[in-house]
């Protein structure tokens, strides 16, 4: 009897530990966006509802990012998930203004130029989607289950290089975390620190 | 042979720059540089990589932040020779839109030190391959040098970077040293760090670097009130934020700090000022029930009934019976505030307290067993108050039924003291490490909680129905509640006895009582090291909930061989007399009084069980090692 007294009593405290936060967060609903992809087109989060999402930070200039795409580790990935049914979206968050910033045009022909294959590469010149996940670095990663809970928030592998030699051997955590999901396991790793550049705010 | 001596020769000449050749990259210039012109056998050898960054550029610590790469080095040495880590300096906070790195800008000089073998002759060549990412506000540029630097093995002498190293390295962070006192509370938003300095030395900024990244919110402000830094956490943390470890910077050098993060190690979470005084309200009514409170309750109700009885007419009798529950209940809260009033001048004073310290002063535990003794004797019938004291306490008593009425209160508090019901705990805890109002509210509703009950029979005399009617078994029934004073003052007679012998004598009587070993800090760190988990029982002779727990879980043989399966040490923290190793670690656990029980796992965060200690706690506690 105390025992289950003890236990009404601790509720109101573990449930005052979770504070709510505008940012994304690992076993929270995904913030929805809507984002113009290269071609102008509007693309909404919530169109992939039932199915897994991949969303990665992107910035051509960004030698991390550059790592992942020389060495065709981003492609290589974005085809091997794409098959599986899962939309793959790139986002480049640099602000318009900023050197490094890229129109529609340029960031379409990189992504051809790579042979990248994301289901769409978006544009968020205000930087607004950026800010809502939380995004630090490109590349960044978040994964979204069909529900549109964020099951993954962190770095694309346990490698922090920007050195082409360093992706083989590496653990690619996004990789990891859909496939402990697709199997109906719980993720084992869902939070790491991402490594990169700072998006360019 | 003759080269080197040559060589030697040269340098000693000419004091030549030891160091390889700077290289120049598109944002830096980079430099191996020695603190001395030879490796002299056996000794570690200085050396630092320097790199300097064009204006605007900067390059990373070992926890970069939010975003970069510390720098690497990467070493090629002689057979026998071996490089430490890089020692790094205290970095600077380099913010980038909402954003945070940690690095260096301008120049930055790396220190390692070089191990070189006792037998080492000739040349040692020293080869690098050093790796930084270097970026300014707009870009970020991966860059590496190779380096090598040949020292002549033998006499050393200052080179030209012997004073530049010896400056940077004067400088680098230093293990803190125990003048300095420690206490990291998990609050709502973060974690926060109360600071003592030594005595003498103040601090009017303060800085938090961290080792771990993705614990804390490298952006947010660290707001710092010259005691305490509250640091943020990270919102969507890589990892649980239980130590704060890493760098303090702002003092006179930059120290190296590692703390445990507290403020419930089992539930995660310090309460919020609503809910700290909902458990505060209930701590008071659960002290009602304590072992420690019932003599004098019983001697409440006793007033009550003869309250009832004095009244003539029901209307009078209800009214008396109103302020008599009135004044009861502002005896208790005025001593609970007098109370809280005495800690936050103790804890302003910078004394070691805690909950029921009045009762680890000797001096109050003597006069409380004589009063105990006298209010028996008046239960059995010995004397009574009127005809044995006629001043003071006697015409108190029984001639100012208003005055009685608010010093039963008084003494209910006095002696509810060393009963740390469960519960409040953790109010408590809350209330010392708050701010003095929200101390006075906590306390506040501590004896509002403990008075209710009274005040609802005199609101509501009709439930008094419950209450026997006076008559002869009064006398018996006096005679009976004499019992547990007169176990009170046996009680309070062993407590004074502990308290003034010599502290050995207690040490001993720990040490003989069975598994049980006395506390001590250091072994639970090295016990911890041998993958060895300990158990803490901090207790108190003066507290009944320790001794009912010793007693009914704690000495049970199978909890023992329980223990004993899992290879547990078994601890005794004693807080019968003032410790303050005791306090401190107490505080340490967000805890001012007792009963506490803790369980550290060789690895991991320190397991709090519940006050009220059940076998089933422990079991669960001991089956998650």
């Amino acid at each position: 009897m105390f025992k289950f007294i003890l236990q009404i009593l601790l509720l109101p405290l573990s449930l005052s530990a979770m504070p709510a936060f505008a940012t994304a967060l690992v076993g929270q609903p995904a913030p929805q966006f809507t984002l113009s992809d290269v071609a102008g087109k509007p693309v909404k989060l919530a169109d992939f509802k039932g199915r897994y999402v991949v969303l990665e930070w992107v910035n051509p200039d960004c030698p991390y990012v550059q790592r992942h795409y020389d060495s065709a580790n981003m492609p290589n990935l974005q085809k091997e998930i794409g098959g599986k049914n899962v939309a793959w979206l790139s986002i480049n968050s640099t602000r318009a203004g900023h050197s490094e910033f890229k129109t529609p045009e340029q960031m379409a022909a990189w992504t051809k130029k790579k042979n990248a294959a994301p289901a769409a590469m978006l544009l968020d010149p205000d930087s607004k989607v950026g800010k809502a996940y939380g995004a630090t670095t490109t590349p960044h990663m978040y994964v979204i289950d069909p529900r549109g809970q964020l099951i993954y928030a962190g770095a694309i592998d346990d490698r922090r290089s920007a050195s082409l030699e360093e992706t083989k051997g590496a653990k690619n955590y996004v990789r990891a975390a859909l496939g402990d999901a697709m199997a109906g396991k719980p993720v084992m790793v869902s939070s790491t620190v991402s490594y990169g550049c700072t998006v360019k705010y | 042979m003759a080269l080197t001596s040559i060589r030697l020769l040269f340098l000693l000449f000419f004091a030549a720059s030891v160091s390889a050749a700077p290289v120049r990259t598109e944002h830096v210039e980079a430099e191996l540089v020695a603190a001395g012109i030879a490796a002299v056998p056996g000794q570690p050898l200085a050396v630092a990589l320097r790199l300097k960054m064009i204006p605007g550029w900067h390059t990373y610590w070992r926890n970069p932040g939010d975003s970069g790469e510390p720098t690497k080095i990467e070493w090629k040495l002689p057979p026998g020779y071996s490089a430490g880590g890089i020692l790094w300096p205290a970095p600077q906070r380099l913010p980038a839109a909402h954003l945070m790195n940690y690095g260096y800008e301008n120049e930055v000089l790396l220190p390692v030190d070089i191990a070189v073998p006792a037998g080492a002759a000739g040349t040692a060549t020293l080869t690098a391959h050093a790796k930084w990412l270097v970026c300014s506000e707009e870009r970020c540029v991966p860059e590496d040098a190779r380096f090598m630097l040949d020292l002549p093995v033998g006499i050393s002498a200052p080179s030209k970077w012997s004073d530049a190293i010896a400056r940077v390295r004067a400088a680098l962070p230093v293990k803190v040293d125990p003048s300095w006192l420690f206490t990291a509370t998990r609050t709502r938003d973060g974690v926060d760090l109360e600071v003592k300095p030594p005595v003498g030395a103040t601090l009017a900024k303060l800085a938090y670097f961290p080792f771990d990244e993705g614990r804390i919110h490298n952006a947010g402000a660290q707001a710092f009130d010259g005691t305490r830094l509250s640091i943020p956490r990270a919102q969507q943390p890589a990892g649980a934020f239980n130590r704060v470890s890493g760098l303090l910077v702002g003092g006179p050098r930059p120290i190296e700090i590692d703390v445990p993060v507290t403020g419930g190690a089992s539930d995660s979470a310090v309460p919020g000022l609503a809910l700290a005084l909902a458990f505060a309200f209930l701590g008071g009514l659960i002290l009602n029930l304590m072992p420690c409170v019932l003599p004098v309750l019983s001697i409440k109700v006793l007033g009550f009934i003869e309250g009832k009885h004095v009244g003539a007419n029901a209307g009078a009798n209800a009214a008396a019976l109103r302020t008599h529950g009135a004044l009861y209940a502002l005896g208790v809260l005025a001593s609970f505030w007098l109370l809280a009033g005495a800690l936050i001048v103790l804890k302003s004073l910078g004394h070691e307290v805690g909950w029921g310290f009045q009762l680890q002063s000797p001096v109050f535990v003597g006069f409380l067993a004589v009063l105990f003794l006298v209010l028996a004797l008046n239960l059995s019938g010995v004397f009574e108050f009127g005809s044995f004291l006629p001043s003071s306490v006697a015409s108190v008593r029984p001639k100012n039924a208003h005055a009685d009425a608010f010093f039963t209160g008084v003494l209910a508090v006095a002696i509810a003291s060393p009963c740390t019901a469960p519960f409040m705990g953790a109010a408590l805890g809350y209330a010392l490490s708050e701010d003095a109002v929200d101390a006075v509210g906590v306390f506040t509703a501590l004896g509002a909680g403990m008075a209710a009950p009274y005040v609802l029979l005199a609101l509501r005399p009709g439930w008094l129905r419950w209450v026997p009617k006076p008559g002869a078994w009064m006398v018996r029934f006096k005679q009976v509640l004499a019992i547990p004073l007169y176990a009170t003052v046996i009680w309070l007679a062993w407590v004074f006895a502990l308290q003034v012998a010599p502290q050995e004598e207690v040490r001993a009587e720990v040490k003989t009582a069975g598994a049980w070993e006395p506390y001590a800090e250091a072994r639970i760190a090295s016990l911890g090291a041998e993958g060895r988990p300990v158990f803490v029982d901090f207790t108190a002779a003066w507290c009944v909930t320790c001794q009912v727990n010793k007693q009914l879980v704690l000495g049970q043989a199978d909890i023992e061989q329980a223990f004993r399966d899992r290879g547990v040490t078994l601890m005794r923290a004693d807080w019968t007399r003032r410790d303050p190793e005791i306090t401190r670690a107490l505080a340490a656990l967000g805890r001012n009084g007792v009963p506490v029980y803790v369980l550290y796992p060789p690895r991991g965060e320190a397991r709090l069980l519940p006050e009220l200690l059940t076998r089933g706690a422990i079991l669960a506690a001991l089956e998650g090692l």
